[in-house]
């Protein structure tokens, strides 16, 4: 238990220069949200830049970024004036700049700033505080700290939030079907090729996994389209005519629903995401468990259960399977981190909703905002994977589990 | 020892090749061997001398790049050509054997318990797991292990040296078997743990008349507990027989080599040797290309042409039924020694 506590310390440790560091490269980069070739007008920039904290320092901004920000003065001509951390003046009015009029009401103000303690500070239409405050979760939120990682910058009225609720589930749909398939087929093979290492069965298995490991994704997704949705659709239209779901294409002429045109949902168009994703991970894990296989089949303990004379699958199974997981597990941290925050390819092969589109877009629109909040994610994602796995680690293998941490 | 009576296990012919990238490594070339119901044999040899390997194949436990031929006879069936799933029911069984590593031979995953619960009920299929247990907690009472209703829920790390080795040991004996083969079971361990696991071996061995084959490069063991001892060299038995035959009258130039080589060999004529210790000049041969002739010959100090150019057989001595030796040469043992101190 002190062991997941001391973890837990550390990673706390990590995600805060995680965040500093990003923060602070992406805001030192040349470059902005609001350069393009058209810039806004000076005055809608200056309060623009205001509206998200861009004119303060860069140690402010990372404050109010963590924690967010009380309020504002609004200065002389209706610019924005003095931050407040935590306390505002009497006469301070919260200000609402940039494009979040939609989430107003004729009672109030959307205010996008609470103070740390979550104590609604400012002057607000009377009667409507209490009506804001049942609305919503947005408006209960702000700071990273608080799970609010703010407004896009590129597309100034969409939540980054709201960008990961809507993404994260479409990638889980393709992610986890992919890493389960890669697995549980993946391991198995691993093992059946060490048991039969350099037999036909085995250069079987490293072929079919070399395979998944050379051909890249995008090389992968055109390829599997070009078989299942053109070239194969005869056979399955031979296999298996009303089993699955067909696609109309016009007169006596019909194709399966391998791709979603129009919009997304059922279990066909995720079949061809998962096989692309799953064949690159398949190879990795086939290789690793192969390895730790053959390394645990050539132990001194292994001759010691044939010795026994416990059968081939008992020795697999009871003496090998543990030692030779370790790797795999190893390897499924980090990578089941990348898988699950998305992938760029497959969601344009295969246009799926995702979250992976989300990185590209905030790194080519320098969306600060949107950026930090998909790095946070991939960041607590991979930290938090790890974390499972060290765990994973002890509890598959005695020694470190009575060595390490005192339980 | 009655040497009249059929052997458990006889060794017929065995040759041991194993399939390198350099070339093939003969590791054994024909041993013909018998071990009798309940006596004590000790295998004497050194590193590569295929003591090891030898027995390794007799439980099909060889390296997948081993090629074997010959018999390895034990209740009447040819173990060599058994099929893994006919082998599983003797061996760990009929046969067992101990390792030389107690460090690594033992499942670091795995409990002692399930370790040994699983090679019970392999072999026992209606034994209830509670009952393999109390047999367990038994026989890691009789290797004299403290408290060995605790030891079992505990994984191999948490046991010292010397425990692992007594676990295996208990491990081979759960099922009573006719053969033990001990690989060197003492050699990665304290003297003083040593002399405790070997009184735990011979105790269990008199208790059950069982045949022991004990695999050492360490002569002193060999005389303290064996009653036969067969030296191998080169994949080759040089000289079998009694213990104390062996030891006081040897009568290969590579036995008596040995014997003079162990330091403090107090009973033997080769213990007379000079202050310094007594080394085999050059080394033992590649068994990539093992030499025509007698394969101590390069090293032998009484050989001559005719060594080099034809093995020796191993033959009985004259006027003995258990003594067997391969060399041409005749002659007491004293007669050899003379040669060997001349040499130097």
């Amino acid at each position: 238990m002190s062991y997941a506590l001391q973890r837990f310390g550390q990673m706390l440790v990590i995600v805060i220069i995680a965040l500093l560091a990003v923060f602070s490269t992406q805001r030192l980069a040349p470059g902005g949200p609001f350069d393009g070739e058209r810039p806004p007008p000076p005055k809608i920039l200056e309060n623009l830049r205001a509206y998200y904290d861009m004119d303060l320092s860069m140690p402010a901004q990372f404050y109010t970024y963590l924690f967010g920000m009380a309020g504002r003065e609004i200065g002389d001509n209706g610019k924005p004036g003095k931050a407040h951390w935590f306390v505002v003046p009497s006469n301070a009015e919260i200000t609402t700049l940039g494009g979040t009029n939609d989430r107003s009401t004729a009672e109030g103000v959307f205010v996008r700033q609470f103070c740390p303690w979550d104590q609604w500070l400012g002057q607000v239409i009377p009667g409507a505080r209490e009506q804001l405050r049942e609305q919503g979760t947005v408006f209960r939120k702000c700071g990273v700290v608080r799970g609010d990682f703010g407004l896009s910058m590129a597309r100034r009225s969409i939540y980054v939030n709201d960008y990961v609720r809507d993404g994260l589930p479409a990638t889980l749909k393709y992610a986890i079907p992919s890493l389960l398939f890669a697995l549980l087929l993946g391991v198995p093979m691993g093992f059946y090729a060490a048991y039969r290492q350099n037999k036909p069965a085995d250069f079987f298995m490293i072929t079919i996994g070399m395979f998944g490991t050379v051909v890249p994704n995008l090389v992968m997704a055109p390829l599997l389209i070009f078989l299942f949705a053109v070239q194969l659709d005869s056979v399955f239209h031979w296999l298996f005519v009303e089993t699955l779901e067909w696609v109309e294409l016009g007169r006596r002429q019909r194709t399966l629903n391998w791709i979603p045109s129009g919009k997304t949902g059922g279990v066909m168009h995720y079949v061809l995401p998962t096989l692309v994703l799953g064949t690159g991970l398949l190879g990795r894990i086939v290789r690793l468990s192969r390895a730790g296989a053959l390394e645990a089949l050539r132990s001194n303990y292994v001759r010691t259960a044939r010795a026994k004379g416990l059968p081939a699958h008992v020795i697999l199974l009871r003496h090998v399977f543990k030692p030779a997981i370790l790797p795999v597990l190893t390897y499924m941290g980090p990578v089941t981190a990348f898988i699950l925050t998305g992938s760029l390819v497959i969601e344009r092969a295969f246009s799926l909703p995702g979250l992976g589109r989300q990185f590209i877009a905030a790194a080519t629109d320098r969306d600060y905002t949107l950026l930090m909040g998909t790095t946070v994610i991939l960041l607590l994602a991979i930290i938090l994977l790890n974390f499972i796995v060290d765990l994973l680690y002890t509890w598959l293998d005695p020694r470190i589990r009575r060595g390490g941490g005192r339980s | 020892m009655s040497t009249s009576q059929t052997p458990v296990l006889s060794i017929k012919d065995l040759f041991i090749e194993f399939e390198t990238p350099d070339g093939a490594v003969k590791a054994v070339n024909g041993i013909n061997l018998d071990l009798f119901k309940g006596e004590v044999l000790g295998i004497v040899g050194e590193s590569g001398s295929g003591k090891s390997q030898s027995w390794m194949a007799t439980l099909g436990l060889l390296a997948e790049n081993a090629t074997t031929s010959g018999e390895v006879t034990f209740d009447g069936e040819n173990l060599l050509t058994l099929p893994p799933k006919a082998l599983n029911p003797i061996r760990g069984n009929r046969i067992a054997m101990v390792f030389q590593d107690p460090m690594t031979s033992l499942n670091p995953y795995l409990t002692i318990e399930t370790q040994m619960v699983e090679a019970l009920r392999i072999h026992n299929k209606r034994m209830s797991k509670p009952d393999a247990r109390k047999r367990c907690v038994e026989m890691l009472d009789r290797v004299a292990i403290p408290a060995a209703d605790k030891r079992l829920k505990q994984f191999p790390h948490e046991l010292s040296g010397g425990m692992r080795q007594r676990v295996m040991i208990a491990l081979a004996l759960l099922n009573d078997p006719e053969v033990l083969i001990a690989d060197e079971p003492t050699t990665a361990l304290d003297v003083t743990i040593q002399a405790e696991i070997l009184d735990i071996l011979l105790d269990l061995q008199r208790e059950r008349g069982m045949a022991v084959v004990f695999i050492t490069h360490d002569l002193g063991v060999v005389a303290e507990i064996c009653s036969r001892v067969c030296v191998m060299y080169a994949g080759r038995l040089a000289e079998i027989g009694p213990v104390q035959d062996v030891f006081t009258d040897a009568r290969h130039p590579y036995t008596l080599s040995l014997l003079k080589a162990t330091p403090r060999a107090a009973q033997s004529q080769a213990a007379q040797s000079d202050d310094a210790l007594y080394a085999i000049p050059g080394a033992p041969p590649n068994m990539r290309m093992p030499p025509p002739g007698c394969p101590f010959e390069p090293r032998c100090a009484c050989a001559d042409a005719h060594c080099r150019e034809q093995v020796p057989a191993l033959e009985p001595l004259q006027g003995s039924e258990t003594r067997l030796k391969a060399c041409f040469r005749e002659g007491s043992s004293a007669a050899l020694l003379e040669a060997l101190v001349h040499e130097r």
